[in-house]
């Protein structure tokens, strides 16, 4: 059986953790809940300007424009957006699991790999895997990062698109569906025309009035509704990454409670052994004398 | 009568049934009424004045100022897409005058081509502001 005075030291050490983990999980919800607020008020905005590139990328004039059109894929831009630090539970490695198995399919079809990092841990990732070309490392977004934020990756996202260096753009990001379930998920940005759906069809040719003229209309609204997407998505994913790190931290403090409580009862047991035995013994000899 | 969304990036700012809707874009302002044609535009910096009821004078119509953004009409849906539009009732006089004299004193001491434009835009937003700060006033006082 452990010591007594080895079981003191581990319940003290362990409620050590707890306290810890405990103080992170509130840090943690309290960033989710803000994280959550902010993601939901920009949620209309992203989705009408989601709604409006859908109705344009089905205008058959644009389908040749060169944000709309689809190019023998060659090079692959991944935009991966992970959290700065650990802890957070499954969530980096959930991310990472759904990169590798893009990384294992472009590999096969020989697309090449370029890569642009939101957060330390994607980037960590992308440095370790030799055929990725790691172009950016944004780790210092802030809690609550503007449109205007975001601005210089959109930018270089559409200056690698707009002069050929990759043929397709993706963002990998962490849908917030609840706040227990967070899915890793693929958006596609550009080109931006693939995603048509039945009623998007039928709207096709509605809009054959650009004003002042299709170009600088086309050039404006394309950014816009980008930035839009990618804003959106890395609202998504802090408001995710809060929620599973305050999960995680929830579930670390209440294991705590239960080594605590399963080693109060394993000291318990032993002190009374100890008090059993010292009284066997004084009876022993209490015996021995009588005789 | 048609239907108006204005959508900023922090929300819906504006969401009902309108008379009239006059909106600043790159070609200038475009009245937009019932039946308009369909259009994709891009709305500039500007002053979005809206007329609720037909029978609204000018003095009754709202304000927001706004600093661009996408404006599509299709079918008498009206949806404009910006960055920021701000209620005539959110804007104070006072705070946007000093907000605007700091964006020229910003400029004045800009170094770079980034500073400069930052400080041009952070001018253009509050002269905005000011415009429908003061289109309020003048409405109370008549």
């Amino acid at each position: 059986m452990t010591s007594i005075v080895v079981l003191k030291r581990r319940i003290n050490s362990i409620k050590g953790t707890r306290q810890i983990t405990k103080a992170l999980q509130l840090v943690a919800a309290s960033k989710m809940k803000k994280a959550q607020e902010y993601a939901a008020r920009s949620r209309s905005y992203s989705d009408l300007a989601f709604s409006l590139m859908q109705k344009l990328s089905g205008i058959n004039e644009l389908k040749n424009y060169v944000f709309f059109k689809v190019r023998p894929i060659k090079t692959k831009l991944y935009i991966v957006i992970s959290s700065n630090s650990g802890l957070a539970g499954a969530y980096n490695s959930n991310i990472q699991r759904f990169f590798s198995n893009l990384l294992k399919e472009d590999h096969e079809n020989s697309v090449k790999v370029k890569v642009i990092a939101i957060g330390n841990k994607a980037a960590h990732f992308a440095r370790r895997i030799e055929s990725i070309e790691l172009l950016a490392v944004y780790n210092d977004l802030g809690e609550q990062p503007t449109a205007n934020d975001v601005r210089p990756i959109l930018n270089s996202l559409i200056k690698e698109f707009l002069n050929d260096s990759v043929d397709q753009v993706d963002i990998i990001y962490t849908k917030f569906i609840s706040n227990i379930t967070q899915q890793v998920d693929k958006i596609q940005v550009l080109p931006a025309s693939t995603e048509i759906t039945s009623e998007t069809d039928q709207q096709v040719g509605h809009f054959s009035n650009f004003e002042p003229d299709v170009d600088s209309v086309i050039n404006e609204i394309t950014t816009r509704l980008i930035e839009a997407r990618l804003w959106q998505s890395i609202l998504e994913s802090y408001a995710s990454e809060h929620s599973m790190r305050m999960m995680a931290m929830k579930n670390a403090t209440d294991n705590a409670k239960d080594l605590i409580d399963d080693y109060t009862l394993e000291l318990n047991t032993a002190r009374q052994a100890g008090i059993t035995q010292e009284l066997a013994e004084i009876s022993g000899g209490v015996e021995a004398m009588k005789s | 009568m048609f239907h108006f969304r204005l959508v900023s990036q922090t929300g819906t700012k504006f969401d009902q049934e309108v008379a009239e809707v006059v909106l600043p874009t790159m070609d200038g302002e475009i009245g937009v009424l019932t039946d308009h044609m369909p259009l994709v535009s891009v709305v500039s910096n500007g002053v979005i004045s809206i007329r609720e009821n037909p029978k609204d004078s000018d003095r009754n119509m709202t304000f927001f100022a706004t600093n661009g953004g996408v404006v599509e009409v299709d079918n008498n849906n009206l949806n404009v897409l910006v960055d920021e539009a701000d209620h005539e009732d959110s804007i104070n006089e006072a705070e946007a005058q000093a907000a605007y004299e700091k964006a020229q004193k910003l400029k004045s001491e800009a170094k770079d081509q980034v500073s400069l434009e930052h400080a041009q835009k952070m001018i253009d937003r509050q002269a905005v502001r000011l415009q429908v700060a003061s289109l309020k006033r003048r409405r109370h006082h008549k």
